[in-house]
C-alpha cells in the first residue's frame, strides 16, 4: 500500500513538473517570437550597387572608433586580394570594425564589392549566448557590448552567424571582444548616423528608420526593374537585422550565407533553455523532498524498532 | 595633362581666394548661354580639394544635350533617375538648374535631416545628397566613356584627407605585421 501511494506521488510529482515546463515553455516562445525590432529602431540599407570600393567607410570606422594604426593606408588595394586561412577575405578584426570585400562574379565584368560589419540583428545570437549579459540591443537599434562585465568565453563570436565579435587577443592582460557597435556612443544615440555611413561618397549606405528602410528599399527594386536581385538581405533573416542589403548578383555569389532561414537563432534553443531554471531550482526542492517522504518510513521503522528492543 | 590639371589647380586656388573674400559658395567664371564654364564644387570639400569641373568641356562631351546631366530640368526628360519633371514641369521648381538647388549638401545635420525626415512621397524619399548625386552620377558615366575613375582623379587630397586615409606622409610606420 505504501509503495503504491510512493509510486503515484511520484508519477503526478513528475506529471506536474512536465506540464509546468510546457506553459513556460509555449508562454516565452510566444513573447518572442513576434519580436521583430524596435519600431522606432534605426537602421542602415547597403545597396552594393553603389559601392565601388574606395575603403573610405574603413577609414571613417577607425577614425569614428578610434581604433589601432592600420597595416595599410586606406587608399592600398591590395587589401581586396588578401588571402587569409581556409582561403577567406578579410574579416572583421579588433583592428577594424568593418571592412570591404572584392568578389569576381561570373556573367559581370566588372568587380563587385561588398562591405561587412555587424548587422544589428533585432534578436541577436551574441546577446542571447552571453551568459553574463554583456551585449545590449538598444531600442535605437544598435548591438552594444560592456567590456567591464565580459569574461572573455568567446562563445559569442561562435554564436555569431555572421562571424563578427573579433577578440583582441593582442592584449595580454585585459583582451576583450571588439565589434561595431554601430557608432551608438558617439552618434547613434543622438540619431545621427554611423560614420561609415555619412563618409560613403556614393551613399551605398542609407540610414533611417529600419521600417522605412525596407520600404525604400522594395522601393528601389520596384523602380529600377532587372538591377536588382528582388530580396532583402536582411529583412527577414535570422529574425531581421538593422543593417540589410541591396544587390545586383545573387547574395550567395558575394559570400552571404542564405542558408541560415527567417527565425531567430536562440528559437533553436529555446524550449531546451526554458527547461534549464526548472531543472535547477524545482528539481533539488521536488526530489529532496521525495528523498525525506520515502525515508520517513525508514526513520519511524528504527524508531520502533529500538522502542521493541 | 598634369600640366594643365597643375595650370587648373593653380587658378583654382585663386578663385577659391576669390570665393571666400566675397563668401559665395558658387563660382561662374565665365558665363555663356550654355551656362558656366567652370564650376568649383566645394561645398562639401574637407578631405578633397574643391573640384575644378569643366563645365564648358563636359558640354562637349554631352554634346549639347543638357538633359544628360541636368535630368529633370533642362530639355527632354530622361527616362532613368531624373523622373521629376513628370510632376513638376509647371512649377517653379523645374526652373532650378544647378546640382545643389535640389540635392542637400548636408543631409546629416540637424536640419538636413528634418528635411530628409519629412520628405513623405513616392519619389522623395530616396533622393541622394548632393555628395551621392555627383558621385553616383559622375563615377557612373567616367565609368562608361573611360574618365578619371579614383578618388583623385578629380580631386586632390588634402593633408587632411591624407591623415584620415593613413596615407602618404602619415602612412603606418611599421611594416610586415604578423596577421590574424
Amino acid at each position: 500500500m505504501d509503495k503504491m501511494n510512493r509510486r503515484l506521488f511520484l508519477k503526478g510529482g513528475l506529471a506536474g513538473t512536465a506540464l509546468g515546463a510546457l506553459g513556460l515553455v509555449s508562454k516565452n516562445a510566444s513573447a518572442s517570437s513576434g519580436f521583430s525590432g524596435y519600431s522606432e529602431g534605426f537602421g542602415v540599407l547597403v545597396d552594393l550597387t553603389r559601392c565601388i570600393g574606395c575603403r573610405t567607410c574603413e577609414a571613417a570606422c577607425n577614425k569614428e572608433q578610434q581604433l589601432p594604426e592600420p597595416d595599410k593606408p586606406f587608399d592600398d588595394f591590395s587589401v581586396f586580394d588578401e588571402v587569409h586561412e581556409g582561403g577567406q577575405k578579410r574579416r572583421t578584426s579588433e583592428k577594424a570594425y568593418t571592412i570591404v570585400n572584392k568578389y569576381k562574379v561570373e556573367g559581370h565584368d566588372k568587380p563587385i564589392f561588398r562591405k561587412v560589419q555587424c548587422n544589428h540583428c533585432n534578436e541577436p545570437t551574441c546577446l542571447t549566448s552571453c551568459f553574463v549579459n554583456a551585449y545590449t540591443k538598444t531600442p535605437e537599434g544598435a548591438v552594444t557590448y560592456n567590456s567591464k562585465v565580459c569574461v572573455g568565453c568567446r562563445t559569442c563570436m561562435i554564436a555569431c552567424p555572421f562571424y563578427i565579435p573579433a577578440y583582441s587577443y593582442s592584449s595580454v592582460l585585459n583582451p576583450v571582444v571588439k565589434k561595431c557597435i554601430m557608432c551608438y556612443d558617439t552618434r547613434l544615440k543622438f540619431g545621427r548616423p554611423p560614420a561609415c555611413a555619412q563618409s560613403c561618397p556614393r551613399e551605398t549606405m542609407t540610414f533611417g528608420k529600419r521600417s522605412d528602410l525596407i520600404y525604400q528599399g522594395h522601393q528601389r527594386i520596384r523602380l529600377n526593374p532587372g538591377k536588382y536581385v528582388d530580396h532583402i538581405y536582411g529583412e527577414n533573416e535570422v529574425g531581421g537585422t538593422a543593417w540589410m542589403y541591396l544587390s545586383s548578383v545573387p547574395f550567395e555569389d558575394l559570400g552571404f550565407d542564405t542558408t541560415l532561414g527567417n527565425a531567430p537563432i536562440i528559437n533553436n534553443v529555446k524550449e531546451f533553455l526554458a527547461i534549464v531554471p526548472m531543472v535547477l531550482t524545482i528539481w533539488p526542492a521536488l526530489f529532496a523532498g521525495f528523498h525525506l517522504l520515502a525515508t520517513r518510513k525508514n526513520v519511524n521503522n528504527q524508531g520502533h524498532e529500538s522502542e521493541k528492543k | 595633362m598634369v600640366d594643365k590639371k597643375k595650370m587648373l589647380h593653380g587658378g583654382g586656388f585663386i578663385i577659391v581666394l576669390l570665393v571666400i573674400a566675397f563668401g559665395a559658395g558658387y563660382v561662374q567664371a565665365i558665363e555663356t548661354s550654355e551656362g558656366p564654364a567652370t564650376i568649383i564644387l566645394d561645398s562639401i570639400a574637407e578631405y578633397y580639394e574643391p573640384v575644378q569641373f569643366d563645365h564648358a568641356l563636359h558640354i562637349e562631351f554631352a554634346e549639347n544635350d543638357c538633359a544628360k546631366c541636368h535630368h529633370h530640368t533642362i530639355g527632354t526628360p530622361s527616362t532613368g533617375t531624373g523622373n521629376c519633371i513628370l510632376c513638376h514641369k509647371k512649377e517653379a521648381i523645374s526652373k532650378i538648374i544647378a546640382c545643389r538647388g535640389c540635392h542637400l549638401s548636408d543631409p546629416y545635420s540637424p536640419e538636413g535631416r528634418k528635411v530628409v525626415s519629412e520628405r513623405g512621397e513616392v519619389f522623395h524619399k530616396d533622393k541622394p545628397s548632393l555628395k551621392g548625386a555627383y558621385h553616383q552620377f559622375c563615377i557612373a558615366c567616367h565609368e562608361e566613356v573611360d574618365g578619371p575613375f579614383t578618388c583623385t582623379g578629380c580631386h586632390e587630397r588634402t593633408d587632411k584627407g591624407d591623415a584620415f586615409f593613413h596615407s602618404g606622409k602619415h602612412a603606418p610606420k611599421h611594416t610586415g605585421t604578423p596577421k590574424h
